[in-house]
């Protein structure tokens, strides 16, 4: 517990449970990870949606960010929800299809805090457009606080959800305390979520 | 109300514009003149349960700041149906939900006019709506090093016993700037007429 953390698997353990918990969540097990390119000034943003949550505590702030397209989104929707075409998709179905699935991954996030012996909250996901991702930006530093981020995108069918995860360290050997074994813990039972 | 004791810049002028500012919105959007500004009980420790939070932001290179206003559903229902002309019965959770959004973008939007008559490029968000107990997660995390300049303010906005709380949070990361600012945008009109005259 005292090591330090390893980030690269903290990324890794994040980047699975996004997959496991989009698969699930999408009804498709064909949904496949993907490196990401720097997400924000390579890509065009207007047009696209973003939806938001955050967990904190007084030793880490977590924020994680789904970019998506409408058409992407509405996609995997339409598998979530059995629809044969992604014209029966409402936007209010959209929102509440990618708010859910930002939530499961944040949940799984607060969980592994908990786990480690650090309490936490969670916000209400939120839906925004693309380009206000710009009041959300943390740039990345050594100290005062650590900022480790990453990036990577969910695909479905050519069909992409752009993921972004931003830790804000404030107390480094409280954050070394989290529970990676907590991003595996519902695959252990059942194959079943059954917590968050 | 800054959080550093440098602040650079006239606390008062700020504090008067920002809070004169969001009544006059208030007073415009919800068409009831007689709404006052009152001091509000520490923003951080009134009781969340129960009430909303919409919030926006404004950001250019020198000061990023974001304008939160906080509700019970009773209090902005009452604010909306006078804006709308209906009975407080009548009103839904979507019209008052777009009507405090609007209110927070007509006031973060003068902000912005201001930084944007100063010469500074600003960007503007959408409004949010969440729920009250969220605020945390908007507040900066705090610091023992000087981090940036800090200036914050609460007040409430209160007509016939109904209220709802303005906060607003700014970050300064260009002092001189944001000087200039103060006084291109409120010094100068004060000089003038002694009344704030534009946004």
């Amino acid at each position: 517990m005292s090591e330090e953390l390893d980030f690269k698997k903290l990324k890794d353990e994040i980047r699975g449970v996004s997959l496991r918990r989009m698969k699930n969540h999408a009804c498709d097990d064909s949904i496949v990870l993907e490196e990401a390119k720097v997400l924000e000034g390579e890509k065009n943003v207007v047009g696209r949606w973003l939806s938001l949550i955050f967990v904190s505590s007084s030793a880490v702030k977590m924020s994680f960010r789904a970019h998506y397209y409408t058409n992407d989104a509405n996609y995997f929707t339409s598998k979530a929800l059995g629809y044969d075409s992604v014209d029966k998709v409402s936007k209010e179905q959209v929102d509440d299809f990618i708010k859910e699935f930002c939530n499961l991954l944040a949940g799984a996030i607060k969980e592994s805090f908990e786990l480690g012996g650090t309490k936490s909250l969670i916000s209400l996901p939120l839906v925004t457009r693309g380009q206000d991702y710009v009041f959300f930006e943390v740039k990345e530093t050594d100290s005062n606080p650590q900022v480790l981020t990453d990036v990577w995108n969910l695909t479905l069918n050519e069909h992409t959800i752009n993921c972004r995860i931003v830790f804000e360290v404030w107390d480094k050997k409280t954050m070394n305390k989290i529970d990676l074994l907590a991003f595996g813990a519902e695959d252990e039972d059942d194959g079943d979520i059954d917590f968050f | 109300m800054s959080e550093n004791k440098d602040v650079g810049f006239d606390e008062s002028t700020l504090k008067t514009m920002c809070r004169d500012l969001s009544l006059s919105r208030m007073k415009t959007h919800s068409c009831i003149d007689d709404i006052k500004v009152e001091e509000t009980e520490d923003f951080g420790k009134k009781d969340e349960t129960g009430q909303w939070l919409s919030l926006i932001f404004v950001s250019s290179h020198a000061v990023k700041l974001n304008f939160k206003c906080q509700f019970y559903s009773d209090d902005a229902s009452f604010f909306t149906a006078k804006a709308l002309g209906k009975e407080h019965k009548e009103v839904t959770k979507q019209n008052v939900d777009d009507f405090v959004k609007e209110y927070c973008n007509l006031s973060a939007g003068a902000i912005k006019q201001s930084l944007e008559g100063s010469g500074l490029t600003s960007l503007i968000s959408l409004p949010l709506m969440t729920r009250g107990s969220d605020d945390v997660f908007f507040k900066s995390h705090p610091r023992k090093d000087k981090g940036p300049l800090v200036y914050s303010d609460s007040w409430d906005l209160v007509h016939s016993g109904k209220t709802l709380t303005c906060h607003i949070y700014f970050e300064i990361y260009d002092k001189e700037a944001f000087q200039k600012i103060i006084l291109n945008a409120f010094g100068a009109d004060q000089e003038d007429d002694g009344e704030i005259d534009f946004f």
